[in-house]
Order: C-alpha cells, then sequence, then structure tokens
C-alpha cells in the first residue's frame, strides 16, 4: 500500500495527466481547419470514437451483444428515443441471462 | 447559459444513473484497497475519469510508474474528446472552458456533441449541466459503494444480473447512430468498429496497452471518412451536373 503522499502524488498526478489530454485535444484543435476534408473528418470524429469504445464489447457480448445492439440500433432509428434504446437493450440482456440463454 | 445547465442536467440524469451504479463498484473496491474517504472523494472530483479510477483503485499498490502508464493508455481518447469540444467551447470564457474540459466524461460528452448535431443551441451550458448530473451520480454511487464496503459478497454479478454491464455500450450505440447523418457515413463506422475489434483481439488482454484499441479502431474509421470525403465531393458535382 502507499503511504499518504504517495497516494496523493498519484491523485495529482493523474488529475494533471487527464485534465493535460483534454486541454491537449482542444488546443490541437485550434490548428486544423473547420472546413474541408478536415472539418469533414472532425465532424464524424464523435461518433468513430464511440464505435470504436463500444464495438469490442459487443463482440465479447456474443450474440446476445448482436440481437440487443439490433435492439437499441432499431428503436434508436425508428423513435429516436436513446434512454428507450438503453432500456430496452438493458432489459433483453437480463432478461436472456436470467431464461439462461448465455 | 444557465437553462442551458438546468436542461443538461435534467437530461443527463438518466444516463448518469448507469454511471452511478459503477461508481459504485468503485466505492466498493476502494473500501477494500485502504483508500480513505478523503482520498475517494477527492479524486472523483478531481481526475473524474470513470475507466481510469477503476484502474488506480484495482491496480492500488503497484508502482506508481505503472499506475501512470496504465491510466494514462486508458484515457488517451480524451484528446479526441477535446478536439471535438472546441466548435461547443469556443466563444465561453476561458474558466468556463477549463471547468467544461475538466468535466467532460464520455457520458456528457456524447450526449452534448449527439444534440448539438440537431441544435446548434446546445453549448457549454448543456456539457457542464450534464457533466454536473455524471459528478453527482458519481460520487452518490462511489459514497455508497465505499459505506457498504467489503459487505456486499459479490457486486459485479448483480450488476450482470440486471443488465448494467450493457448500459454503456447501449447509450454510446444510440447515441453513435446520432451522428450517423448519411448513407456515406455507414463505412467509416463499420471500418472503425472492425479495426477496434480486431486490435482489441490483438492486444494481449493483460497489458497496459490494451485499451489502444479505442485508438486505432477511431484512426481506421477517419481515414476511411477521409477518403470517402472525396467519394461525397465527386457526387455532388455528378447531381449539380
Amino acid at each position: 500500500m502507499f503511504s499518504s503522499y504517495a497516494a496523493w502524488l498519484i491523485l495529482g498526478m493523474t488529475t494533471i495527466t487527464f485534465f493535460g489530454f483534454r486541454l491537449g485535444g482542444y488546443l490541437i484543435g485550434r490548428f486544423l481547419p473547420r472546413h474541408g476534408r478536415s472539418g469533414y473528418v472532425l465532424d464524424r470524429l464523435p461518433g468513430l470514437v464511440l464505435v470504436s469504445l463500444l464495438a469490442p464489447t459487443l463482440w465479447e457480448l456474443g450474440w446476445i451483444g448482436a440481437t440487443s445492439g439490433l435492439i437499441v440500433g432499431l428503436i434508436t432509428i425508428l423513435t429516436g428515443r436513446s434512454l428507450l434504446a438503453m432500456l430496452l437493450g438493458m432489459c433483453a440482456v437480463a432478461l436472456s441471462r436470467y431464461l439462461g440463454l448465455v | 447559459m444557465f437553462r442551458n445547465f438546468i436542461l443538461g442536467f435534467w437530461v443527463g440524469l438518466p444516463v448518469s444513473a448507469a454511471v452511478g451504479v459503477y461508481g459504485l463498484v468503485m466505492g466498493i473496491q476502494a473500501a477494500t484497497q485502504n483508500i480513505t474517504w478523503l482520498e475517494l472523494m477527492v479524486k472523483s472530483f478531481a481526475v473524474f475519469a470513470g475507466a481510469s479510477q477503476i484502474v488506480v483503485v484495482e491496480a492500488w499498490g503497484s508502482p506508481i510508474w505503472l499506475l501512470l502508464i496504465a491510466t494514462a493508455a486508458i484515457n488517451l481518447r480524451y484528446i479526441m474528446v477535446g478536439l471535438t469540444l472546441r466548435p461547443i467551447l469556443n466563444k465561453s470564457p476561458w474558466p468556463l472552458r477549463i471547468i467544461a474540459l475538466w468535466y467532460a466524461a464520455d457520458e456528457n460528452w456524447a450526449l452534448t456533441l449527439a444534440r448539438r448535431a440537431n441544435n446548434l443551441s446546445t453549448g457549454t451550458g448543456f456539457l457542464l449541466g450534464s457533466g454536473m448530473a455524471v459528478l453527482a451520480c458519481w460520487q452518490l454511487g462511489g459514497q455508497i459503494g465505499f459505506s457498504i464496503g467489503a459487505n456486499l459478497p459479490d457486486p459485479t454479478s448483480l450488476i450482470k444480473a440486471f443488465g448494467f454491464d450493457f448500459a454503456f455500450p447501449a447509450i454510446f450505440l444510440a447515441l453513435a447512430l446520432s451522428f450517423v447523418k448519411s448513407s456515406i457515413d455507414w463505412l467509416p463506422m463499420l471500418v472503425a468498429a472492425c479495426a477496434a475489434i480486431g486490435f482489441s483481439e490483438l492486444i494481449p488482454e493483460d497489458t497496459d496497452f490494451q485499451n489502444f484499441y479505442i485508438l486505432g479502431g477511431t484512426l481506421a474509421g477517419c481515414i476511411i471518412a477521409a477518403l470517402s470525403f472525396a467519394d461525397k465531393l465527386d457526387k455532388t458535382i455528378v447531381e449539380v451536373n
């Protein structure tokens, strides 16, 4: 275990690192044009980060991940209600586990 | 600004409830690792990066340099988070920009950008408000988990039984779909997903670089998006002619 001094040192350093990433990205944005090809890619960046974040999780969940993902996708596209989609996706996963399907 | 803040807080609450569940797990882990209540409280306020906080708590006692590398690797994606927030924060005063950047977590960041895609008035106030909702739930979950401590036998099983482990993939998927504006946007998304899965399978799980799949997937998607930009221009020219 850490001494109290080391614990606070870790807290300080992780805080600086994480804020540094956010601020660094924000400052880099100043040098990237918001039009043309660069702007086009930047507009799509949030969606690409999110997809990259969640794809391996869905993959690991196997067919239940694919089915629940499909439910979430369809509800989002048809109704535009992301929270409803999230809740029904969670219910599908919970129900599959309860029924012993996974 | 204030109205947007309240709106952000209100809209962000349901998503933040899922964050609270993970805060609960983190708090329970912290109670078993000799972390003090004050250290946990300050960490949640100052660091405010869920996944890395869980890693820090789990690896508490490892060499400091290892902790820093592991947590930095997990959070490299926040460079991209900062990058995408520029149009939103650009006109706000610097102190507000700093606070908004500080409390830009995955959930409120994605929520804000998804909302802004359809409503340009969504700005710093909304980001901050939803960030405060995430912070409140994260703190609440963490403190409850810390109080319960080791008395709860297996919190992970409970989370799985109720499907809470699917909350983040589900909300992220729903929010990601809101960034699809035309059929041409599907290809970069698909490539990013496949590349992220490929990287996560290729990088050994027990290394500090496991989370690099996020960067790998995003970069692959960006390359395809950049290439498809030319296609889009060609199609526009054909349509105009």
